[in-house]
């Protein structure tokens, strides 16, 4: 008897192996932009990359500066506006995953989030500027910087919350109900851990974004800081890393203005990579209680 | 935990809403770097006062003090009649000298008022029209609001618009970097960038005076406006008014002036006795 | 209450688990489940009382996160609304004459000093610097996100995902530094014997690197929550690793990979930062085409300086004086901006759900 050959059709197979290579060709192709950027940040700002670059105050006009409240602001400035935009966001993202009801207008209001989502920066800036710094007259400050950052933020996080609920199996949803529990305990027992996953990508991709924002900062949370650091004030003017880069290379008069616009640069990617690792770990355990 | 975390963040940004006493300031992106200088001697010398300090452009600084919604506006112009008449009191702190830059591909080194004029218009297209090599005029200039540009188009341009063939930054600092890496470019910049990118770019003498302090205090170089610190006191509430004129004072203290403002590449109030700007 | 959840995508696994209504009882209810339970589990009736009161409690909670939500939404909107009418409506505090909407939206001519508002060059812009970094993201990122979950080996698969998270990170300001620093004389050395290389193609390279890592991060959360079913099906009916990735997994995935690649379009349209510095900003750009004859069409269109309606916001918006009609229209740009942002948005929903 013939043997069958119960492999793939030739084409398909050559189909196969073309595209694999594609897609490997695609995938190192990103591994190595990004070393070439990283590369190109870490070769100008090693010079000015020691200890003493982290805690020193900043310079303006001579060389020699130092970063230290600029980091903590970031840092500062990430944490309360993920404090202000988790809540509201994850909250609005159940409700439309779980309690609205479908219709034109929750289509409407999905569509008017996506959109927010896109505005442009500069917008929310001069919004932030006219209500935060203006009409609240709380100046140029961590709050004002918060606020207006938490705006940016709650969109996507509402929009990423609703898709990874909505994403959760039915069966786990179902299964809670059979066992009697509530609409509340079946969100914050079931569904949410098992969105997990999800409402950490969004939560990664809201503070990735609050932390390297620089337009909406300006005009809200300033380009100076306080002498004091780490200052926890909320009114105290709130000039962060990517605005500090920002303005370092705009004004460019600083003698030493690319070697401390690189190690802020490099900071930055240092601190981001340290918060992914984190974060990793967390979605690691998450993943494992999930199985 | 969401209604809990969401009282906090409330209680704890409601609690400080009373009124600030910050000395909010606006402006220029060229003046900043000095402000910022003498905001941080200040605040160190004076604790409990905060002096936040944001960019925007000249522009939106005389913008904003002119509607009061901030306490001081720096700029490199003077504030139009429309906002002068709002009440807003001018301070002039510094000299602002500007020079044009060139790319060290470009081989000319001096250029005539007509000639600068016709470069930046758009009737010379090309370097060997002005002493050069054939090479392409690479205009990079700031966008049409900015405080510099006003200052480029009162002084080199004679108020004519500028050529629609251009390359626009919206920073200085942006500017260089774009002037730096392209041949045959031509800008107009703050002297202090062109002193420290020696090698990167070359300053272009105007009618044969070079730009420097000496030349500005002769009369012999125009290309030069006042830093300009406007304040409304009419808007504005009595002691935050007062820490502010006390700020500017010391902007104006001979200390202040001798040391740090040549530090960032102005030029001290005291040498303009005898000089005529308009700017 | 009818627990049903209609909305998710339907498939073979949906719809093998749909509750069956009980026997005699009519559509299946919440009271229909619970009641089982406080039959036979004693202990469960004191946390009742409290348990509902939380349920209504957290209901309405959930409902205020949302108004609040919509009332960012609307005041955004109000705030765009209310400013850009200035520019054609007579409203008290209006400082320069009413324009208008023909001479704003049809015209070609930018040029405020001399009182020309056209705002065309700056819509054509959006649209082509938009459209080609999603022409290339797009496929780019689901690609990538293909490789991640189904083709790289298990190592692999984490680093990718560490450099995407970390992309994701990089300001805004860095790509636009390193655009203006090292891509631009990179591609004015490579392609344009020395001319300057601010124009489109710069724009939409940064740009696609940066939303990229949007598209994938997103992609591979909507590769991952496919049930192993679908893909493991495929291979048992012999497909190869591609087919079962053209024909089973993107199919599948579909809606939510267009929602990354919508959200990754929604950072391409409101990025102004970096573009900024590496597209010259020319409101004229269109004139200029049509001038630099040296140059071959194609040429002239990538490398002219160019300039889109985010660009514009972002240099001139803060500068102009309140109430004038500069920054009326300035701020119906920012309208219109919003609204092509949603007319794109339903445009990609009705190609979307065509596919699945």
């Amino acid at each position: 008897m013939k043997k069958l050959d119960l492999r793939p059709r030739l084409s398909a197979r050559i189909m196969d192996r073309t595209m694999k290579a594609a897609l490997w060709a695609v995938a190192l192709a990103f591994i190595a932009a990004l070393l070439v950027v990283m590369g190109a940040i870490l070769k100008q700002g090693w010079p000015v990359l020691n200890w003493g670059f982290l805690t020193k105050m900043p310079e303006t006009l001579d060389a020699g500066g130092g970063i230290r409240p600029q980091l903590f602001n970031s840092l500062y400035l990430v944490a309360l506006s993920l404090a202000a935009s988790l809540p509201i966001g994850i909250g609005a993202g159940i409700y439309m995953a779980e309690y609205a009801k479908e219709g034109r207008w929750m289509n409407f209001l999905r569509l008017c989030i996506e959109t927010l989502a896109a505005t442009p920066s500069i917008v929310i800036a001069l919004f932030g500027l006219m209500v935060f710094v203006q009409a609240l007259d709380w100046s140029f400050s961590i709050r004002s910087g918060a606020m207006a950052l938490a705006l940016l933020n709650i969109p996507v996080l509402a929009r990423v919350t609703e898709l990874s609920i909505r994403g959760v199996a039915h069966e786990l949803k179902e299964a809670s109900y059979g066992l009697g529990a509530t609409k509340l305990q079946t969100i914050l027992r079931v569904l949410l851990p098992a969105a997990a996953p999800g409402l950490l990508t969004g939560t990664v991709l809201a503070a990735g974004r609050a932390f390297g924002e620089s337009a909406v900062l300006v005009f809200t949370a300033g380009t100076n800081t306080s002498m004091m650091s780490p200052d926890f004030s909320l009114k105290a003017p709130g000039e962060t890393l990517a605005v500090h880069l920002w303005y370092v290379v705009s004004d460019g008069t600083l003698p030493d203005a690319r070697e401390i616009a690189a190690g802020t640069a490099a900071v930055m990617v240092l601190v981001l990579l340290v918060l992914n690792i984190m974060v990793r770990l967390v979605d690691r355990r998450l993943k494992r209680h999930a199985r | 935990m969401n209604l809990k975390t969401l009282a906090l963040v409330a209680a704890t940004l409601g609690a400080t809403a009373a009124q600030a006493q910050t000395v909010t300031v606006m402006g220029s992106t060229a003046l900043g770097p000095l402000v910022k200088r003498a905001a941080e001697m200040y605040m160190k010398a004076h604790p409990g006062v905060q002096i936040a300090i944001s960019g925007g452009g000249s522009m939106t600084g005389l913008n904003q003090i002119a509607a009061g919604n901030c306490t001081i506006g720096i700029s490199d112009v003077y504030a139009t009649e429309d906002q002068q008449k709002t009440g807003i009191q001018n301070h002039d702190i510094v000299i602002e000298p500007f020079t044009l830059v060139v790319n060290p591909s470009v081989s000319v080194r001096n250029l005539s008022g007509q000639q600068a004029e016709a470069l930046f218009t758009g009737s010379v297209s090309n370097w060997n029209q002005v002493g050069g090599d054939d090479m392409k005029v690479i205009r990079i200039n700031r966008p049409e609001s900015s405080g510099t540009r006003a200052v480029q188009q009162k002084t080199v341009l004679n108020g004519k618009p500028f050529s629609s063939d251009q390359l626009i930054q919206d920073s200085s600092g942006a500017v260089m970097t774009a002037a730096t890496t392209t041949k045959g470019a031509i800008a107009f910049v703050e002297l202090d960038f062109a002193e420290k990118n020696k090698g990167k770019i070359e300053a272009v003498s105007y009618n044969g005076a070079a730009c420097s302090p000496e030349n500005v205090k002769a009369g012999k170089y125009p290309l030069f406006s006042y830093g300009h610190a406007y304040t409304n006191p009419a808007k504005a509430d009595a002691q935050t008014q007062a820490v502010a004129e006390d700020f500017l004072k010391f902007i104006l203290s001979a200390s202040f002036q001798d040391e740090v403002v040549p530090k960032a590449g102005y030029m001290p109030m005291a040498l303009a006795a005898k000089l005529k700007t308009k700017l | 209450m009818d627990f049903r959840n209609t909305n998710a995508p339907a498939g073979p696994l949906t719809e093998a688990v749909r509750p069956v209504a009980l026997e005699g009882n009519g559509p299946v209810t919440d009271e229909a489940l619970i009641l089982p339970a406080q039959a036979s589990a004693a202990p469960l009736k004191f946390k009742r009382p409290w348990a509902l009161l939380a349920d209504r409690g957290a209901g309405t909670v959930f409902l205020v996160c949302t108004l609040v939500l919509v009332a960012l939404i609307f005041s955004l909107l109000g705030f765009l609304a209310w400013r850009g009418a200035g520019a054609f409506v007579a409203i008290p505090g209006n400082t320069g004459r009413i324009l208008s909407l023909r001479e704003v939206f049809l015209g070609l001519d930018w040029s405020p000093s001399q009182d020309r508002f056209g705002v065309l060059p700056f819509i054509f812009g959006s649209f082509t610097v938009v459209g080609l970094s999603i022409a290339l993201a797009g496929p780019l990122g689901i690609l990538t996100a293909v490789f991640v979950t189904r083709v790289a080996p298990r190592w692999m698969r984490a680093v990718m995902r560490q450099a995407m998270d970390l992309l994701v990170g990089i300001p805004s300001v860095v790509y636009g530094i390193f655009g203006l620093a090292t891509l631009l004389p990179l591609l004015s050395k490579g392609w344009l014997d020395e001319q300057p290389a601010a124009g489109f193609l710069a724009s939409a390279l940064i740009l696609t690197v940066m939303i990229v890592p949007t598209v994938v991060s997103l992609s591979i959360d909507a590769f991952e929550a496919l049930p192993s079913s679908l893909d493991e099906g495929a291979r048992a009916l012999g497909s190869t690793t591609w087919q079962s990735i053209a024909r089973v997994l993107i199919p599948a995935a579909w809606p939510r990979l267009v929602t990354a690649v919508v959200l990754g379009m929604g950072r391409a349209i409101g990025e102004a930062m970096a573009i900024q510095m590496v597209i010259g900003n020319n409101p004229q750009w269109i004139g200029l085409m049509r001038t630099l004859t040296d140059k071959t069409p194609v040429l002239r269109f990538l490398f002219t300086p160019a300039s889109t309606l985010t660009t514009e916001l972002v240099q001139e918006l803060p500068n102009t004086a309140a109430h004038s009609a500069w920054n009326n229209v300035l701020f119906a740009l920012g309208l219109l901006l919003y609204l092509l942002t949603m007319g794109s948005i339903l445009l990609t929903r009705r190609l979307s759900r065509r596919r699945a």
